[in-house]
């Protein structure tokens, strides 16, 4: 057989080629598809809040911890949310499920330094039960070694970052601590320097209510309102309020 | 003519060694520059330039404090895109000429099938590239829609697919890669494919910069699709500073790739606008020439001037980015002001680069299908002129609401309203045509009739947001959104899938599925309406774009654009089963002249050969010269050498082209021999 006698009987049928590529482009692009709306679809975890309902009502605990810096994963030095699950783990996320119609009693453990409000106005506590947030710990230069009411802060030397949610009308300025050896890799211990700031809130209907860090907390990036100030599980997240 | 026997000489012959078999010779297909060599060195490029920002900028506090290093991010892109352009082969001729070697090029030029897959000199190969290049990035564009409408399915509360940084980065990409594609989609594969056809050339200009405009495309894609990877882009597609200042990494990617982009546009209009003006067969009279060769030359003008003010507004941005100047930063002395400026003086004669080959592809196709001259052919050709000057003077519509010198409002709604002066001689003229017009409706003519229908819509609509007090009620809602979906898909895309059925018989030599093109037209024409007429009412009513959560009372008209969009999307399903079907599975073959048209590209044979024509051809009368008495008198001599008889016939019509008839080119020779060296 002559050379190209040869080469022919080796090689497979066009129509059986183009199927076989037809074939691998289609299943390739399938697999890049499937993996890309997967990578679209990720995100930080909805955490529950542990729901008491007595008799009385619905009360819910919600604790989170703020820390200057993450300290592990592809942000390791962004300021960043943890909060607790029911099973007392700490889990990066900032998206809270919490019950409508519920009382909620919200611990922050603030791990985290002084940032400046641009507007003093965030410095005032709005939304919340009795208007107060509830500070041990520093503020400013006042230390409160028991849970103090407090309702307005001077932002200049007071917040770490706030929780604002406007469609609740919810503004608390978590009060930081002064200490200079701040926690660096979340979660932190309770023996890193922090002060504690509790609030009490008020759901209302199932909704999705988003919330924010006022502050412009973002290290390094212009004006501070970069980074983790634009992204989901850093500082800012939602309110998953669910029917209950 | 050396020129073009280097071109298109096929591979010498290969020889056996003595006592040895021929086979150990032959040289593999895959030391040959191609696709894969392009991506592998592309790859291995990326690695290098991070590693080099990674040593350069490391150490820098803010990169440090950041997590970011956009310097590492930067250089990896422009070395990929280097490596990729070094392993298709893109730098062997000049780098070979430099040397004073033989050019690679022209002894390992590619054939078959792999062809498609090279850097190549052939001007059709490379439209064919750019057709199936820009279909990828309308369909992942169009991917991108669809997850913004099903994103947009319910109005809030645990309907959230996407987070919203995601989502953000979904309208952004699908935004980025549309306005990218669009600007390439008609002049990409059809200017690079038909204009020389058109003309009488054998080829483009300079054929190198033609492959290398096409494949500057991939890498653009690949980087823009990379932002998801390093946490997307929040601007959408216009890039607003202090926004793109403060972005993640993702902005570096939309800067990278969309500078690609403008840079491809600047190497195909320069390529273009010398094709036309010098490459034109004798008789190639500007009177003479066809419509959609004066859309691709006026659109060209607009790509040679506007996307370098793009690409020098993104350069200064990546340096705000990277080194740290503030060109766009208001707190340290730059502007934020400055980039809606220099990106509008790029964006809004970009809208016309978008809407004048979708006009010129209408008006080419018109008269074929209605069997009548182009009515106005001077007037039509003096719109695209005066709608391509006008483009430069509207530009700050776009930032009415900024708060810009209200002075500046009335003249800037003046020259607005002004350019729909040109754009409408563009329009009446297709009007008459169509009067008392033969019409045939064939596929490719129901796409045309859907291009004028839309474009009226997104055309007075855009009157509308001309106006000052109507565009700061609407500015920024899903109205603005409507109207250049209208203008944009309703007119150029409408028009690019009339021209592929139009030209596809041209290209393959086989017919398309007459069934299945109706259906895919029908299907989509009203999946199109259902989509964006409810979006003109949510917009009117007050819905912002961009935002991934709305009032629940819009949900109805929402769901109703979503169920349009997926609709769109089996639409487009059916025109890719008509397109394997008809090419692959039941190839019918074409007539040579299926619709009877008398423009030049469909005298020469089916499919075009390499040189297009045998020789250059003596253009004699006008490309819409439908039922008149002088149709007879064929378009073109394609013998090239003019007879006594047919000057005789063609009177004095010859002598007006970009060469004189006394000087008649021989066998081989004319403009297509002409071009030199780049």
């Amino acid at each position: 057989m002559s050379e190209a006698g040869e080469r022919t009987a080796r090689e497979m049928p066009r129509a059986l080629r183009m199927g076989l590529v037809g074939f691998s482009f289609a299943a390739v692009a399938s697999a890049v598809g499937v993996w890309g709306v997967g990578f679209l679809r990720t995100g930080p975890p909805p955490v529950a809040a542990k729901v008491v309902r007595t008799a009385s009502g619905c009360n819910a605990y919600l604790t989170i911890q703020t820390v200057g810096s993450i300290g592990y994963g592809p942000r390791p030095s962004w300021v960043s949310y943890l909060v607790q699950n029911t099973k007392g783990q700490w889990v990066h996320s900032t998206i809270f499920v919490l019950p409508s119609h519920c009382t909620i009693h919200m611990t922050n453990y603030e791990y985290d330094g002084v940032t400046p409000l641009r507007n003093n106005v965030f410095g005032r506590v709005t939304g919340t039960v009795g208007g107060k947030e509830y500070v041990t710990g520093d503020v400013g230069s006042k230390k409160y070694s028991t849970s103090t009411p407090v309702s307005v802060v001077d932002g200049a030397t007071v917040p770490a970052h706030t929780f604002t949610v406007p469609a609740l009308g919810i503004n608390v300025p978590w009060a930081a601590t002064t200490a200079s050896n701040l926690c660096a890799v979340a979660p932190c211990s309770p023996k890193s320097p922090h002060d504690i700031d509790k609030i009490t809130f008020k759901t209302g209907a199932a909704g999705y209510y988003r919330w924010q860090c006022i502050v412009p907390c973002g290290l390094n990036f212009l004006d501070g309102n970069g980074g983790p100030m634009q992204t989901m599980g850093y500082m800012q997240g939602f309110l998953a309020v669910e029917q209950s | 003519m050396a020129i073009d026997q280097e071109l298109y000489r096929p591979p010498p012959p290969v020889t056996p060694p003595e006592g040895g078999s021929w086979r150990q010779r032959v040289i593999p297909w895959w030391p040959h520059p191609n696709i894969l060599t392009g991506i592998l060195l592309g790859a291995g490029g990326y690695a290098l330039g991070h590693f080099l920002g990674n040593v350069i900028a490391g150490n820098w506090a803010r990169f440090g404090n950041t997590n970011m290093n956009d310097v590492a991010l930067i250089i990896g892109y422009l070395v990929a895109t280097l490596g990729f352009l070094v392993g298709i082969g893109a730098l062997n001729y000049p780098v070979a000429k430099i040397f004073g070697l033989d050019p690679p090029l022209a002894k390992a030029a590619p054939r078959g099938l792999s062809r498609y897959f090279a850097y190549t000199p052939d001007h059709k190969v490379v439209g064919w590239q750019y057709l199936i290049g820009m279909l990828i990035y309308f369909f992942t564009g169009g991917m991108f829609a669809l997850a913004i409408r099903t994103e947009l399915l319910f109005p809030r509360y645990h309907s959230h697919i996407f987070n919203p940084e995601t989502y953000l980065t979904i309208v952004g990409i699908h935004g980025t890669m549309m306005m990218m594609m669009m600007t390439s989609v008609i002049v990409g594969p059809f200017g690079n494919y038909f204009v020389p056809l058109m003309i009488g050339a054998k080829r483009m200009a300079y054929p190198r910069l033609e492959a290398l405009s096409f494949w500057l495309t991939p890498p653009a894609y690949i980087i823009l699709l990379s932002t998801m990877l390093v946490g997307g882009f929040p601007t959408g597609w216009t890039g607003y500073a202090p926004l793109a200042n403060e972005a993640v990494q993702g902005m570096d990617g939309y800067e990278v790739a969309f500078a690609l982009m403008a840079l491809s546009l600047i190497i195909t209009s320069v390529n273009m606008i010398a094709t036309i003006v010098d490459f034109r067969a004798p008789g190639m009279r500007w009177t003479r020439l066809p419509m959609f060769v004066w859309g691709a030359l006026t659109t060209s003008v607009l790509t040679a001037l506007a996307p370098p003010v793009l690409f020098a507004g993104l350069y200064f941005m990546g340096m705000d980015r990277t080194v740290g100047t503030a060109l766009f930063v208001d707190a340290h002395g730059g502007s934020s002001y400055l980039w809606e400026n220099v990106f509008w003086f790029f964006g809004h004669p970009e809208v016309y680069i978008l809407a004048l080959p979708g006009f010129a592809i209408a008006a080419e196709l018109l008269p074929v299908f209605t069997r009548r001259r182009l009515f106005g052919y001077n007037v039509s050709a003096a719109g695209m002129i005066g709608v391509c000057f006008m483009s430069w003077f509207v530009w700050q519509h776009h930032l009415f609401v900024s708060g810009i010198n209200a002075d500046m409002r009335p003249l800037f709604m003046l020259t607005t309203e002004v350019i729909s002066i040109p754009t409408g001689f563009i329009y009446l003229v297709a009007m008459a045509t169509l009067w008392k017009g033969k019409l045939r409706f064939e596929v490719p003519s129901l796409f045309v009739l859907a291009f004028y229908l839309n474009f009226l819509i997104g055309g007075v609509s855009g009157v509308f947001l001309s106006d000052v007090p109507v565009d700061v009620t609407v500015h920024g809602s899903f109205f603005v959104q409507a109207h250049f979906h209208y203008t944009i898909m309703g007119g150029l895309i409408f028009a690019f899938f009339g021209a592929i059925y139009y030209w596809i018989p041209k290209m393959t030599g086989y017919e398309m599925n007459k069934t299945l093109g109706w259906i895919h037209f029908w299907v989509m024409f009203i999946a199109f309406q259902l989509t964006f007429i409810p979006l003109f009412i949510v917009g009117e009513l007050g819905m912002p774009r961009r935002y991934f959560e709305y009032a629940p009372k819009w949900a109805t008209l929402n769901q109703t654009a979503s169920a349009g969009a997926y609709a769109i999307a089996i639409s487009m399903i059916i025109f890719v089963i008509n397109l394997v079907y008809s090419m692959v599975w039941a190839r019918k073959r074409s007539v040579e002249n299926p619709w009877f048209s008398r423009g030049l590209e469909w005298q020469t044979a089916t499919p075009p050969p390499p040189d297009n024509f045998e020789r250059i051809p003596l253009v004699l009368s006008h490309p819409y010269d439908y039922g008149n008495p002088i149709e007879d008198i064929p378009v073109a001599d394609l013998r090239g050498v003019p007879t006594p008889a047919v000057l005789a016939a063609s009177a004095a019509g010859v002598s007006g082209g970009s060469d004189e008839i006394d000087d008649p080119p021989g066998p081989g020779a004319g403009p297509g021999d002409r071009g030199g060296e780049q």
